[in-house]
C-alpha cells in the first residue's frame, strides 16, 4: 500500500518537473532578450507613461524556425522601445493547435491589455478566439489570417499569402525561362491559411503562364517531412522543372532529396528566407535552391505590437496591415545587403 | 499441442504473406508497378528512409517485449544530434561529435531505464515526462535557431556509399537478432517481460537488464539521430516529433504484440 502512495508521488513529482521544464522552455526562448533592457529607459514615445505596467500577449506557432524567432525579437524589440511589457507564448509541439488554445486560456486567468495571435489552424483556434472576444479584450491577427465571420479581431498583419505564392511562382517561371514547365508543390500544414493561400496562388499563377502542377503534398511545415515527401514525389515524375516549397525550411530539408535523385535541372524555390538559405544559395550560386519570395517577419513582429500599442492608447487601427514580397536570388536587387543582414560569408 | 505450432507458423510469415499479396495486387491493378521509376523509387526508400524507421524499431522491440514503451525517442534523436552537431562545429571533428552524440543518446537511455526499473515510475509516464523534458532543453539550446555547415569529412564519412545507413541498421538487426534469441540476456528480456517477478526470483537481475535496454534504444536514437543530420544537412528542434508513433507502428505491425510481452518467434 505504501509502495502505491510512494511510487505515485514520483510520478507525479516528474510530471511537474516536464511541466516546468516546457514552461522554461518556451519562456526563454521567446523571452531571450529579457536580461538586456534592465535599465527600463523610458523610450523617446512621450506617452510612455500611459502604457507602464500594462501587458501584451504574443501567441506564436513554433519558435524552432529563424522566421518566428526574427518575428519574436523585431515585437520584443519595439516592445522594449515602446515601454510595453511583452509576454511570448509558444507551443512546444511545432503548430501544436491544442496547446494554443490552452496557453490562450491560461492567459485569460491574468488578461493583458490586448492578445496578438497568430493561430497553427485558422479555424481550430476559433474557440479560444471567442473567449477573448467574451472578454472584452482586443486581438491582433499576424501572418495567418482568421477569417471566420462570428469572431471579432481588431486587425491583420502579414503578408498577402495568396500574392507571395503567386509572385513566387511568377519569378520561378521567368528565371528559368522555360516554356509548358512541369512543377510540384510542397505545401505547408494541411488546414493552415497560410499554406493554403500560398498554394492557391501558386496554382493560379502557374496555370496563367501555361505551366503543369504535376502534384501538391504536405510538408507539414517540417525539414524532415519534407525531405519523405519529395524523394518520394522525384521518383514518381522524372521531368520535374521546379519544386515550389510553402516555407523555406522544407526546401533545406529536401534539398539533399533533390540532389540525391540525380535530376540535376530541378529547381527550387520557397517563400521566406533564412541565413542558411542565403548562405546555400550563395556557396552553390543559386543553382538548386534557386529563388526565395521574402515575407518579412520583422515587419509583421513590429507592426503587430505598435498597432497593440495604438489600440491602448486609443487610436483607431485600420482592419489590415499587409506587406508586399521582394524576390530573392543572386541576380535581384539588394542580394549583397541581404548577405552581410545575415553575416553569409 | 500441434495445432497451437501451426498458429504460430501462420503469425510469424503473415506479414511476409501479406506483403506478397500485396506484391501481387499492385502487379495487377496498375501497370506501372514494374516500371523503372516505381523501382528506383523503392531503392531510395530502402535506401534512405528505411534504414531510420528500422534502427528505432528494433530498439522499441526490445522495450515493447519488455512491456515497456519509450515515447521519449523522438526527443532523444533531436537532443542527440543537435550535441553532436555543436560538437562537430565547435571542433570540427567528427568522430568526437558522433561518439558524443551516442553518449548522449545512452545517457538519456539510462535515465529512462532508471526512472522505470528503480524509481519504478510507470514507462508510459516516465518516458512522456522526459520527452517533454528533452524537447525543452533542446529548444533553449537551439534558440530556434538551425544548426548546418558540418564539417566536410562528416558528409564524406555518412555517405561514402549509398549502401551507408542500410548495411548499419542490417547489421544492427543482425546483432539483435542474435542477442535476442540467441543469448541468455536475450532470454532474459523475454523472461522480464513475461512475468517480471518469477523472472526475479530465479536470479535475473531485472533492473539491470531492463536499463541497459533503455540505453539500446537511447543509444540506437543517437545513431538515427546522426543519420538524420547527414542527410537532412542540418539540425531543428522540431526533428523526430513523429517518431515514437511510427517506430511503435511498425514494431507491432512487425509482429511483436504489446499486450502479450513478446514478440511472434515462439520461445523454443
Amino acid at each position: 500500500m505504501r509502495k502505491a502512495v510512494k511510487k505515485r508521488v514520483r510520478g507525479v513529482l516528474l510530471v511537474m518537473a516536464m511541466l516546468a521544464s516546457m514552461l522554461y522552455g518556451c519562456g526563454s526562448s521567446g523571452g531571450k532578450t529579457e536580461p538586456a533592457p534592465a535599465p527600463e529607459a523610458p523610450a523617446e514615445s512621450p506617452e510612455a507613461g500611459d502604457l507602464s505596467g500594462k501587458r501584451v500577449v504574443l501567441l506564436v506557432k513554433q519558435m524552432a524556425n529563424d522566421f518566428w524567432v526574427e518575428l519574436v525579437d523585431a515585437a520584443q524589440k519595439t516592445a522594449d522601445e515602446k515601454g510595453i511589457e511583452l509576454e511570448v507564448l509558444c507551443p512546444l509541439t511545432a503548430d501544436s493547435n491544442e496547446e494554443q488554445i490552452s496557453l490562450l486560456e491560461q492567459a485569460l486567468l491574468d488578461p493583458p491589455e490586448v492578445f496578438i495571435v497568430v493561430p497553427a489552424d485558422q479555424e481550430g483556434i476559433i474557440p479560444a478566439i471567442e473567449k477573448i472576444n467574451d472578454a472584452g479584450i482586443p486581438i491582433i491577427n499576424l501572418d495567418t489570417p482568421i477569417t471566420s465571420e462570428e469572431t471579432d479581431i481588431l486587425t491583420f498583419v502579414g503578408s498577402n499569402n495568396y500574392d507571395l505564392g503567386y509572385d513566387l511562382a511568377k519569378a520561378a517561371v521567368e528565371k528559368t525561362g522555360i516554356k509548358e514547365g512541369k512543377v510540384l508543390i510542397v505545401e505547408g500544414k494541411t488546414g493552415a491559411a497560410s499554406s493554403q493561400q500560398r498554394t492557391a496562388g501558386a496554382e493560379a499563377a502557374y496555370a496563367e503562364l501555361g505551366w503543369e502542377v504535376l502534384d501538391k503534398q504536405p510538408g507539414n511545415w517540417s525539414r524532415d517531412e519534407s525531405y519523405n515527401v519529395v524523394q518520394n514525389l522525384l521518383q514518381k515524375y522524372n521531368d520535374v522543372d521546379v519544386i515550389q516549397f510553402n516555407s523555406v525550411s522544407m526546401a533545406l530539408g529536401a534539398y539533399e532529396a533533390v540532389t540525391k535523385s540525380g535530376q540535376t535541372d530541378i529547381r527550387c524555390v520557397a517563400v521566406d528566407k533564412n541565413a542558411e538559405a542565403l548562405q546555400l544559395m550563395k556557396d552553390t550560386d543559386a543553382a538548386t535552391l534557386f529563388c526565395l519570395i521574402d515575407n518579412p517577419p520583422d515587419f509583421i513582429g513590429s507592426k503587430g505590437v505598435e498597432l497593440a500599442v495604438a489600440s491602448i492608447q486609443g487610436e483607431t487601427v485600420e482592419a489590415e496591415y499587409t506587406s508586399s514580397g521582394d524576390i530573392i536570388a543572386p541576380d535581384e536587387e539588394g542580394w549583397d545587403a541581404l548577405l552581410s543582414k545575415y553575416k553569409v560569408q | 499441442m500441434r495445432k497451437t505450432k501451426w498458429k504460430w507458423e501462420i503469425r510469424k510469415y503473415s506479414r511476409a504473406f501479406l506483403l506478397l499479396a500485396l506484391l501481387l495486387f499492385f502487379s495487377l491493378a496498375t501497370d506501372t508497378f514494374w516500371s523503372f521509376d516505381n523501382w528506383s523509387n523503392v531503392a531510395n526508400i530502402v535506401l534512405y528512409q528505411a534504414p531510420v524507421l528500422i534502427l528505432l524499431s528494433i530498439g522499441m522491440t526490445l522495450v515493447i517485449v519488455l512491456k515497456g514503451i519509450d515515447l521519449s525517442i523522438g526527443a532523444v534523436v533531436a537532443f542527440s544530434s543537435t550535441i553532436a552537431a555543436i560538437l562537430m562545429k565547435n571542433t570540427q571533428n567528427v568522430v568526437l561529435g558522433i561518439l558524443a552524440g551516442i553518449l548522449v543518446g545512452a545517457l538519456m537511455g539510462l535515465l529512462n531505464g532508471i526512472l522505470i526499473a528503480v524509481v519504478k515510475i510507470p514507462p508510459y509516464i516516465a518516458t512522456i515526462s522526459v520527452q517533454w523534458i528533452l524537447k525543452g532543453v533542446t529548444n533553449i539550446i537551439l534558440q530556434g535557431s538551425s544548426l548546418y555547415q558540418f564539417p566536410e569529412g562528416f558528409k564524406r564519412l555518412m555517405q561514402s556509399t549509398a549502401w551507408n545507413y542500410l548495411l548499419v541498421s542490417a547489421a544492427v538487426a543482425l546483432a539483435m537478432g542474435i542477442l535476442l534469441t540467441r543469448t541468455t540476456y536475450g532470454r532474459n528480456i523475454y523472461a522480464i517481460g513475461i512475468n517480471g517477478v518469477a523472472a526475479k526470483i530465479s536470479g535475473v537481475r531485472t533492473e539491470l537488464v531492463m536499463v541497459s535496454v533503455y540505453m539500446i534504444i537511447g543509444v540506437l536514437g543517437a545513431i538515427t539521430g546522426i543519420i538524420y543530420m547527414s542527410f537532412l544537412g542540418g539540425v531543428d528542434a522540431n526533428i523526430g516529433a513523429d517518431f515514437p508513433i511510427r517506430a511503435i507502428s511498425a514494431t507491432l505491425v512487425g509482429g511483436t504484440y504489446l499486450e502479450e510481452g513478446r514478440e511472434a518467434f515462439p520461445m523454443r
